[in-house]
């Protein structure tokens, strides 16, 4: 008996033991699955924290590609960066490989964000706000990049809006999608703004996305698809929302190259750990110099009193002269300040496209020349003729932006745009031998899109080199 | 024979009066106490009987000496265990009548009337009808069901061969073992060699999806564990192949299983103790390719035109060239001349400089006896291996120790602690290999030379004194079993087992070295440390309840269910720092230094468990028919929920026509059998919950103020686990009980097999993990044994092994050739095509005009080395692991000598040359092979060439940076693995000089004495220039008390 007792004792201990030990939901220390992985509006914010510090910096390789700088005699030690500027094929299917990776990357992970908002569950009115405004900010910076993709790797919209565009990608799963026309890229876009902009609310964070950046968006893509009227009306609710143009101040402008705060940032991305490489490769040594200068007649054109030169051009003493180096990031760098913020939509930006829109709107030049002159005012540069109106107004237009956004990659999109009208001659000055009709205005679609998904099809031109 | 009636004694079951009146003692401590302090000095009880001396030899059913069979007189405390030779020697006192019991686990008892003999061999049989309480009761590891073994495939290390090997690390040692178990060694001392049995079973590359489970007495080890175990320490090595041996152990087991048991103590009354001590050098080893002497040399560098290179720099052309119409050129010339001449003194062979000879000793004690109730192993072993730098050196310590103890008549309780210690210490550390230094460094060059011409700016003690290291391995293991037998035919097992291993290290660059003061870091930010630690602990247990039952003498009945659970815990810390000065202390670290030498932590810590439960049942007729059918459900926690739960399941049946009774008696053929299994196993090995569900971690990055939240993967939500489905035949012969022969065919499929594939870009990830096809491998396995001559005196023997596998991938789902990523030219996978093709290009030879190689293309056209390559333009080169793989093994014994010679062999694999010692322009400042002034091209018209022109750079022309017909070599070869020659004091002598002694031998052992092989460059095995397996050259001296 007490064997057959002693028996059962030790059964039941050695299995109460086992069964006790046997649970299998063991989380990882540093992992998290769902559904427990993103189930509070903090790791939402966290999640949607990861999309915005995936966004690409391609400020300086478009700038790279334009008429922003003109080589120095490094460039010889850099054949990458002297090919790309250029325009050899080899860079550009570097630069676009990498774009379309990091984009469509920021996309994989607002996809996986905006899957997973709904199911967070909503213990207070605060927490229903900050999910309401991730959801929206999620909007906004995907429309960030969608336009940005259609820019890039699409043809203009006034090269033919039926022309293939971008790929819309709505689901974090695996898909093989067909790229979709630009006209119903800009429709993607807009929606995605327009769902936006009601629900979000003002912030003065300006490296989360705001209201105001999302107008600022809505303003750029209308432009973008030839509704000026509507994008002048939207790019005067930045100014506004801003605080009109008086609060364009001399400091405001200096701080957008620091790391204090600016009252000219709408959206800027900041981060002390991933932003410091930014502006690194212009450097070929920093005693010798850099491998890019500015283009002469930028230099040139700016007045002593421009308080845009002070920023922009940094004068660099070589052996033999003192070349006018590219300022602004590069500035810091040698100075050397950590960058932390890259600027990306700013209240300079909104004045330019209400003076655009309203000029080529055609029926408002003068108010174009009007907010030109506001601007130039405080930028302390002389103002325009009152008189400009038609295609002269436009192009001093787009030599204010030039002078205003140099080595910020915004010229490319202007020259992508007006290359057939306003701004045809570009080449010459800058001794690039690039047509406007030359296959390259596209980028294209990059290997590893394209080898792997039967449905894309590929830009003109590229198919030698990608097959 | 004298027949008895209850003949499937446990040795702990014995019904002895005497000793059953003690009360037993369940403290732990004091059991161990009450074993180690009362048993051990068993006082041998007088009789009124005579002394007796029994000797003899015991064999297995093959006819092999059957070591570690038990021996007894039957009611008396006598007993021993035969050695390693099968031979026994049982000294005591005992009547005339009594009976002899010879035991063995799985063999049927063989039971001897005593009528004063000295001399009684036995061979036993394996048992078939045995497969109750017998072998299951005195079993550590529960799960090593006997029944498998008949109709799966479960083959069995010859451990008394492993441990002739004087080689430290367990797994290389197992090379050859075992056909279809192919060990691949992976480079340097100390690193770990590729296990697979029978090939891999996965597309996925690495030991994580391919490696066998390791089980070492029922609780599952890893690879790393099993690396550091004693051979001396282990009884025996069960190696599983086929689904039906494996599938006891679930989805782990997809890729075979490697069963450990170690060794126990015995019931024989006495305590044996045993020495064994092997002490010897390790050899240099094969030279790989013969280099230049310094005539050579500098000729070379003369002809190649370097300025960086003193057979130029110092030449008269270079005077020439440099001044022209200097007044002083010829006083130049002569200078330069002066220069050469000194150089031309030294000739330093940096092979025997650099690859050393080194230390090896080995020290085994062990203690192992018991009583009918209690039994005990206790052993020491301590092993040092230098390494080929000076200071250098491995070294390990295990202790191991076993009890088992009979509880009452409900069951036996066993216990076994263990431990080890290693220490890897490396005072002069260097990143270079001393093999890569070998083929680098000139022979003009000295140790002790000032500066080099090979490493500008450095001397060759800077190359040496890069850094120090030293790491240790602590381990530790615990584990319990119960065995009890509470109703007739049933048995309830238990085993509980915790294996904990601590890893440290240190590596330390001082602030004085080289790397350090060309770093450019300030004075306070010199010197490097790193130091960390991690742990290991494993966890398992496994509860099994078996039920026996035989039915009218001829129907076995076995059923048997049970539940696992396996845990994981991994915690690793690691800290760098920098500003330690030339103090290896952690707390030096300067903690003030900022960006890319501030201090780091790296933190890792995880936990796994898996948990499973089985059913087997089995039956057997009259022990001609055999079958067994499997099934296993098991979950692991590092899937997510609905795709944690996946089956094994496997059916068997085996047949053996020698048991009928018209053949039973056949004198020709001795034994016949036949066995086939079918199984299936569905496995995500490898597979973590990233893969298949949303996982996110955090990363170091922020932006603005918040932490990042990363999504870890494009995770699968259709992943499904491998299917592995393997069929199974095989068929062993025995002809005059003295040829035995062994044959096996396999098929194994994997379907669904999962690989990182590449996905659009526009999903956000490069790549995802899909189940993306099949593969297949299949293979044969034959083994063959002879007894060529047996007499008592002289007796040789001859074995052998052929193995031959061959893999294919069968179906890819989305494509008919994976490729990596987007550039690669050469297919990973391609349909209808091994999984482990070298690709290349068909060379046509060396033009002579270009100094280039001239390739043929796909549609048959020339191409120069410098054209634009196609996919198109790769041919197959052939095989990169050998497909056929075997062993020779020979015996001699002639009286007290014993000669065994193992052999190893592989064949059907290429390899690419390794090339870095044909040198081009770049690199003339380092040394170069043997001859390259005649086989290289110099100049246009140079015909025949072997060697392309130094004058390109093969990194600027893509072309040469792949294998092609020229490039490849057969990688076949035969090595000498282990020799082995024995001399057996013989008995008399050791009774009348030193009756003490039991046993005594003295050896002669070496392990990979040679390696014969057409591949005419580096090791073929590792395909590195000078990282072959180093032979080890030994003495041995085992003494038995």
């Amino acid at each position: 008996m007490k064997t057959k007792l002693f028996i059962r004792l030790i059964s039941i201990a050695v299995l109460t033991g086992m069964i006790h030990a046997c649970s299998l939901d063991i989380p990882y220390e540093n992992q998290f699955s769902d559904p427990d992985a993103v189930n509070t509006p903090r790791a939402a914010r966290e999640l949607l924290s990861t999309a915005y510090s995936q966004l690409p910096h391609p400020e300086f390789e478009l700038s790279v590609l334009s008429d922003d700088f003109t080589p120095t005699s490094w460039i010889k030690k850099n054949s990458d960066l002297e090919n790309l500027h250029k325009w050899e094929p080899q860079p550009i299917l570097d630069l676009g490989s990498s774009l379309w990776q990091k984009y469509y990357g920021v996309i994989a992970t607002l996809n996986a964000l905006s899957e997973r908002l709904p199911a967070i569950p909503i213990s207070s009115e605060e927490a229903r706000r900050e999910v309401e405004q991730i959801t929206a900010e999620a909007k906004v910076l995907k429309a960030y990049c969608y336009f940005d993709l259609l820019r890039l790797f699409a043809p203009d919209y006034r090269d033919g809006k039926e022309k293939p565009g971008i790929l819309l990608k709505d689901r974090l799963e695996l898909e093989f999608l067909p790229r979709t026309s630009v006209e119903n890229g800009v429709t993607a876009i807009r929606q995605l703004l327009q769902e936006a902009a009601s629900a979000m609310k003002q912030t003065d964070v300006c490296y989360w996305l705001s209201h105001t950046a999302c107008l600022y968006l809505q303003a750029e893509l209308e432009l973008y698809a030839g509704n000026y009227a509507q994008a002048a009306q939207l790019a005067g609710l930045v100014i506004e929302d801003k605080g009109g143009i008086e609060s364009m101040s001399a400091s405001a402008y200096a701080n957008l190259w620091s790391n204090n705060p600016s009252d000219e940032r709408i959206f800027s991305y900041y981060s002390s750990t991933t932003a410091s490489s930014f502006y690194i490769d212009i450097v070929y040594d920093t005693s010798s110099g850099d491998y890019l200068a500015l283009n002469e007649t930028l230099v040139s054109s700016y007045t002593e009193d421009d308080i845009r030169k002070e920023y922009t051009v940094l004068p660099f003493q070589t052996i033999f002269r003192t070349a006018q180096y590219m300022g602004k990031y590069n500035r810091m760098r040698k100075e050397k300040q950590e960058i932390t913020y890259i600027n990306k939509l700013r209240t300079a930006g909104a004045c330019f496209l209400l003076a655009e829109a309203s000029c080529l709107d055609g029926k408002n030049e003068a108010r174009a020349v009007e907010i030109m002159n506001e601007y130039l005012a405080r930028r302390g540069a002389p103002p325009l003729d009152d008189n400009l109106r038609g295609n002269a107004l436009m192009r001093r237009i787009l030599t204010e932006k030039w002078k205003e956004f140099a080595g910020e990659g915004q010229r490319y999109f202007d020259l992508k745009r007006y290359r057939r009208t306003l701004l045809s001659t570009w080449t010459t000055a800058a001794g690039k031998n690039i047509t406007a009709d030359d296959y390259r205005w596209n980028f294209p679609i990059p290997k590893e899109e394209y080898l792997y998904n039967d449905n894309v099809t590929q830009n003109t031109g590229w198919n030698q080199f990608i097959h | 024979m004298v027949s008895e009636p209850d003949t499937k004694e446990s040795f702990l079951s014995n019904k002895n009066k005497y000793m059953k009146s003690r009360p037993l003692p369940f403290n732990l401590v004091g059991l161990l106490l009450w074993a180690l302090f009362i048993h051990i000095p068993h006082p041998i009880c007088s009789q009124e009987t005579e002394d007796h001396l029994l000797s003899g030899l015991v064999t297995d059913p093959e006819g092999q000496p059957l070591p570690g069979a038990n021996i007894r007189i039957k009611n008396t405390p006598y007993g021993t265990v035969t050695d390693m030779d099968g031979k026994y020697q049982l000294r005591g006192k005992w009547k005339k009548g009594a009976v002899i019991m010879f035991s063995y686990i799985g063999m049927k008892d063989v039971l001897m009337e005593f009528w004063g003999q000295k001399e009684q061999d036995a061979a036993m049989q394996s048992d078939d009808k045995a497969l109750k309480e017998v072998s299951v009761t005195a079993r550590q590891n529960i799960n090593a069901i006997d029944l498998r073994a008949r109709a799966g495939v479960v083959q069995t290390v010859d451990m008394k061969r492993l441990n002739e090997k004087p080689m430290m690390d367990m797994s290389l040692a197992l090379q050859g073992s075992v056909p279809g178990l192919i060990v691949t060694n992976t480079g340097d001392l100390g690193s770990k060699p590729t296990i697979r049995i029978r090939g891999n079973s996965s597309l996925r590359k690495g030991d994580a999806a391919n490696e066998p489970l390791y089980v070492l007495d029922g609780k599952v080890i890893s690879s790393d564990a099993f690396m550091t175990l004693n051979p001396q320490d282990i009884k025996e090595i069960k190696v599983l192949k086929d689904a039906a041996a494996c599938a006891l152990y679930g989805i782990k087991a997809a890729n075979g299983v490697l069963e450990i048991t170690s060794q126990r103590g015995t019931n024989d009354g006495h305590v044996s103790v045993s020495y064994n001590f092997n002490m010897g050098v390790t050899m240099r080893g094969r030279r790989g390719v013969e280099l230049m002497e310094t005539d050579e040399k500098l000729e070379f560098e003369r002809r190649l035109k370097n300025e960086a290179t003193p057979g130029y720099r110092y030449s008269a052309d270079y005077f020439r060239t440099k001044y022209p119409n200097s007044p002083e050129l010829s006083a130049m010339i002569a200078d330069g001349q002066r220069v050469l001449d000194s150089l031309r003194t030294i000739n330093t062979d940096w092979f025997r400089e650099l690859i050393r000879r080194s230390m090896y000793q080995r020290h085994n004690l062990s203690f192992k006896g018991g009583n009918e109730q209690t039994a005990y192993y206790i052993s020491a072993n301590y092993t040092m291996q230098g390494g080929m730098l000076p200071g250098n050196d491995t070294q390990r310590a295990t202790v191991r120790m076993s009890l088992d103890q009979q509880l009452g008549k409900i069951g036996i309780l066993s216990l076994s602690v263990d431990g080890g210690y290693a220490e890897t210490d490396t005072p002069t550390g260097t990143s270079f290999t001393p093999a890569s230094l070998v083929y680098n460094l000139n022979p003009y060059e000295q140790p002790s030379g000032g500066k080099l011409w090979s490493y500008p700016n450095r001397t060759y003690s800077d190359l040496l004194n890069q850094y120090s290291a030293s790491s240790s391995d602590k381990r530790g293991g615990f584990s319990g079993s119960i065995n009890l037998d509470p109703l007739e035919g049933l048995t309830v097992a238990a085993v509980a087992g915790i294996d904990f291993l601590l890893t440290e290290g240190l590596q330390f660059t001082p602030a004085s070295s080289y790397a350090e003061q060309q770093s450019g870091a300030p004075q306070e930010a010199l010197g490097k440390l790193n130091k960390y630690k991690n742990t290991v602990a494993n966890i398992s247990s496994n509860i099994r309840a078996t039920y026996t039952r035989t039915f009218k003498e001829k129907h076995d009945l076995t059923l048997s269910a049970n539940m696992d659970y396996y845990l994981t815990d991994n915690d690793n810390v690691s800290i760098t720092g920098y500003g330690v000065g030339d103090h290896p202390s952690a707390a030096l670290i300067n903690q003030s230094l900022e960006k890319n030498r501030k201090p780091s932590v790296g933190s890792l810590k995880e936990k796994t468990a898996q948990i499973g439960y089985g059913l087997v049942g089995g039956y057997t007729y009259n022990s001609l028919y055999d079958l067994f059918a499997t099934y296993k459900w098991d979950a692991s926690s590092v899937l997510p929920k609905d795709k944690r739960w996946n089956g094994a399941w496997a059916v068997g049946a085996g047949w053996t026509p020698s048991n009928y009774r018209f053949l039973k008696d056949n004198k020709v053929l001795t034994r016949l059998n036949f066995k086939t299994s079918y199984g299936v196993t569905a496995s995500l090995a490898g597979v973590s919950a990233a893969s298949t569900i949303g996982t996110f971690a955090y990363s170091e990055n922020t932006y603005g103020n918040q932490r990042l939240l990363e999504l870890l993967a494009l995770y699968n939500t259709d992943l499904k686990p491998e299917q592995t489905t393997s069929i199974d035949a095989g068929i062993s012969l025995e002809f005059f009980k003295r040829l035995t022969v062994d044959f096996g065919w396999y098929k194994r499929e994997t379907a669904d097999a999962l690989l990182d594939v590449p996905v659009p870009a526009s999903n956000g990830f490069s790549t995802m993990k899909r189940n993306i096809g099949v593969l297949r491998n299949d293979g044969i396995e034959l083994s063959a044994s002879m007894k060529i001559i047996d007499t008592d005196v002289f007796t040789f023997r001859l074995g052998g092994s052929f193995a031959y596998n061959s893999n294919k991938v069968t179906d890819l789902y989305f494509t008919d050739k994976l490729y990596a990523n987007e550039t690669s030219l050469i297919p990973d996978f391609q349909i209808g095509k091994a999984y482990d093709i070298v690709y290349g290009l068909k060379s046509l030879g060396i033009n002579p005009r270009t100094g280039l190689p001239v390739f043929e293309g796909a549609d048959g056209r020339e191409f120069k080395a410098t054209d634009q390559l196609k996919r198109e333009d790769f041919v197959e080169l052939g095989h990169s692991t050998p497909p056929y793989s075997g062993t020779i093994n020979v015996t001699f014994t002639y009286r007290d000598l014993d000669l065994d010679m193992d052999f190893y062999y592989v064949a059907g694999g290429v390899r690419q040359y390794n090339y870095t010692y044909v040198r081009d322009m770049s690199s003339a400042h380092q040394n170069a092979v043997h001859g390259l002034l005649d086989k290289m091209w110099f100049e246009n018209g140079d015909q025949n060439k072997i060697y392309y022109s130094p004058f390109y750079s093969s990194a600027a022309i893509e072309t040469l940076s792949y294998p092609n017909t020229n490039t490849v070599g057969k990688s076949n070869y035969l090595r000498m693995s282990m020799l082995s020659l024995r001399y057996r004091i013989p008995r008399k002598f050791l009774s009348r000089r030193c009756p003490f002694i039991k046993y005594a031998n003295i050896a002669m052992q070496a392990s990979n004495l040679f390696t014969l092989t057409p591949y005419n460059e580096s090791d073929p095995e590792t395909g590195q220039l000078g990282a072959a397996v180093q032979p080890v050259l030994t003495m041995n001296l085992s003494v038995t008390f």
